[in-house]
């Protein structure tokens, strides 16, 4: 089980009902906060449960939890199938290494896995219209809200999210998304290039249009329209999403949009941006069967950081000639690179104790608490489970 | 510092602590006592028994030590000192709660961080029973909880704990 060293087991086990429950029960609030801030996502959902005044707490303090907090617990991996056909969702907890079906027949429509937002939020596209249509959801909570319609309707435009720092006062979730290019509908049937950029502000709560981009770029992002974008230092980076790829970085402040080359970009069988430690990252496989991890460095420069080590790579591929179809997901701390919902994942984890980054195996999904789970491509996220029903979100 | 004060420290029950002043400034509390001069005479803490000043003083000193130590003090060996110090079974429960609410008013933010976590780890270690008549009130309360509920399996730990 992979999951980092059991921390050495501070407490010898007094049985639980000499527990004094009357004296844990008075414990103030910000201490109670302080302890449940050391909790995994299910052991914050018995520490709820112990009491009134501890359910109250931990409900407060999730609630409050905005994007700023530290996590102490890996992030969970959220996987969506790429056609909804079995109503769930598929999550891993890295903690007990378990596979849980979570439904999802609160969705008002069916959906397509876009990004996470902090706290426990996801971006997903409705795929009930051709129109793109953006909805908010938090498969925990069961809450699901659309977002309100763009200004100019489009069909596969780019989407980008922007995590804001929650200024003082404000309420949690702080974010913008940013929806670049596509093809609107333009009289008699002939669809254009729409070259402009909108954003959504969560404060605001409605879309604006910003100014006009290039062409090439809203040519581009439309064509080959990119599943994830990537927030760096105020740059909003997209891939194109096959061979041969390269990025479009958007600097948030500025308007201005460049082009970033991808290293090894035609030899690339698989390619992904994700952020880790803070910058740029880049995941890629090649037909030489190796998959490497490189960093943007000062002046715009790939650096190669990491290989997977070959194994694990084999194991991933399970047999398949190459690497199409494989997906990767990354933030700051840990790395995942999967395929199928059953195939298993390889993950690239830095280590609690020594902050050492290894590498590992997961098993995939097969069969959930003796059921059999069908195979489906999917589609995932990492996020930490937020229990707390957001106001943002009713 | 060059000349190491000695700052008295007086607990609930009126009983005296001299402590050197590094050790004391441990504790922000009674760091911002000090910079505020208000500590020509005893700083009473009427918030913490001669008890719990003890082990804390005990928690202070040996951190002070490890951390100016001529050949630094592993931490390894500093976490097993921690470690051996929270031990559940060298303190009781009323212990253990009595040093945080200590390490919350004296802000010691490392002790505070150590008996949070040992609280943290037994209620990982399932040691904290859900009420019975919670369970209830949290199933109707938030349904939307139902989901987490199947996600831990806590139905099983319910029929363990609640009788």
């Amino acid at each position: 089980m992979y999951g980092g060293s059991r921390a050495a087991q501070l407490v010898t086990v007094p049985s639980p009902s000499s527990v004094k429950k009357k004296m844990w029960n008075s414990l103030p609030l910000d201490v109670l906060a302080k302890i449940f801030s050391f909790l995994s996502p299910e052991s914050l959902a018995r520490a709820n449960s112990a009491c009134r005044h501890w359910h109250r707490c931990g409900r407060g303090y999730l609630l409050s939890m905005g994007s700023a907090v530290t996590w102490k617990h890996p992030p969970w991996f959220v996987a969506v199938p790429i056609r909804s056909l079995s109503g769930c969702c598929y999550v891993h907890n890295p903690n007990s290494d378990n596979w849980h079906a979570v439904p999802l027949d609160f969705l008002a429509d069916p959906v397509r896995l876009i990004s996470p937002i902090g706290g426990g939020l996801i971006l997903l596209r409705s795929t009930s219209t051709t129109v793109h249509q953006l909805a908010l959801c938090n498969p925990f909570t069961r809450q699901y809200k659309r977002l309100p319609k763009l200004n100019i309707p489009r069909t596969n435009p780019a989407t980008g999210i922007v995590m804001l720092d929650p200024s003082r006062g404000a309420s949690f979730p702080a974010f913008r998304v940013y929806v670049a290019g596509g093809m609107s509908d333009a009289p008699r049937g002939c669809g254009t290039y729409e070259s402009t950029l909108e954003a959504y502000d969560s404060a605001r709560e409605r879309w604006q249009i910003i100014r006009p981009m290039p062409v090439e770029f809203a040519v581009r992002l439309t064509v080959w329209t990119p599943d994830e974008s990537v927030c760096c230092d105020g740059v909003l980076y997209w891939m194109t999403s096959a061979r041969a790829y390269s990025i479009m970085g958007f600097e948030i402040e500025t308007n201005n949009w460049h082009e970033l080359s991808v290293p090894l970009a035609d030899q690339l069988e698989f390619a992904a941006l994700i952020r880790h430690n803070g910058r740029l990252t880049l995941v890629g496989g090649t037909c030489s069967g190796a998959v490497s991890v490189w960093k943007l460095r000062e002046g715009e420069v790939w650096s190669l950081v990491e290989e997977m080590p070959r194994e694990l790579g084999s194991k991933l591929l399970g047999g398949k000639a190459n690497w199409g179809g494989t997906k990767c997901v990354g933030t700051d701390g840990v790395m995942c690179l999967y395929r199928d919902l059953g195939s298993g994942m390889v993950v690239w984890r830095e280590m609690k104790d020594n902050g050492r980054w290894e590498w590992f195996w997961v098993e995939g999904c097969c069969s959930i608490r003796g059921k059999k789970v069908q195979n489906f491509p999917i589609r995932a996220v990492l996020l930490h489970p937020n229990l707390a029903p957001s106001h943002f979100l009713n | 510092m060059a000349s190491s004060r000695k700052i008295t420290l007086r607990s609930s029950d009126g009983e005296s602590f001299e402590v050197e002043e590094a050790v004391a400034v441990e504790s922000q509390t009674i760091k911002h006592m000090i910079e505020d001069d208000c500590a020509d005479n005893a700083i009473p803490l009427p918030n913490v028994t001669s008890k719990i000043l003890a082990k804390v003083i005990e928690y202070c000193k040996k951190h002070v030590d490890a951390s100016k130590a001529e050949d630094r003090v592993n931490d390894e060996d500093l976490k097993a000192w921690d470690a051996a110090f929270i031990k559940v079974d060298q303190v009781d429960q009323a212990t253990l709660f009595d040093l945080i609410l200590a390490a919350n008013y004296l802000n010691i933010k490392s002790l505070l961080d150590l008996t949070c976590q040992t609280v943290a780890d037994m209620i990982k270690g399932n040691l904290f029973p859900v009420r019975n008549e919670w369970l209830n009130f949290t199933f109707s309360i938030a349904n939307r909880e139902l989901v987490l509920v199947c996600l831990t399996e806590w139905v099983a730990h319910r029929r363990l704990f609640c009788s």
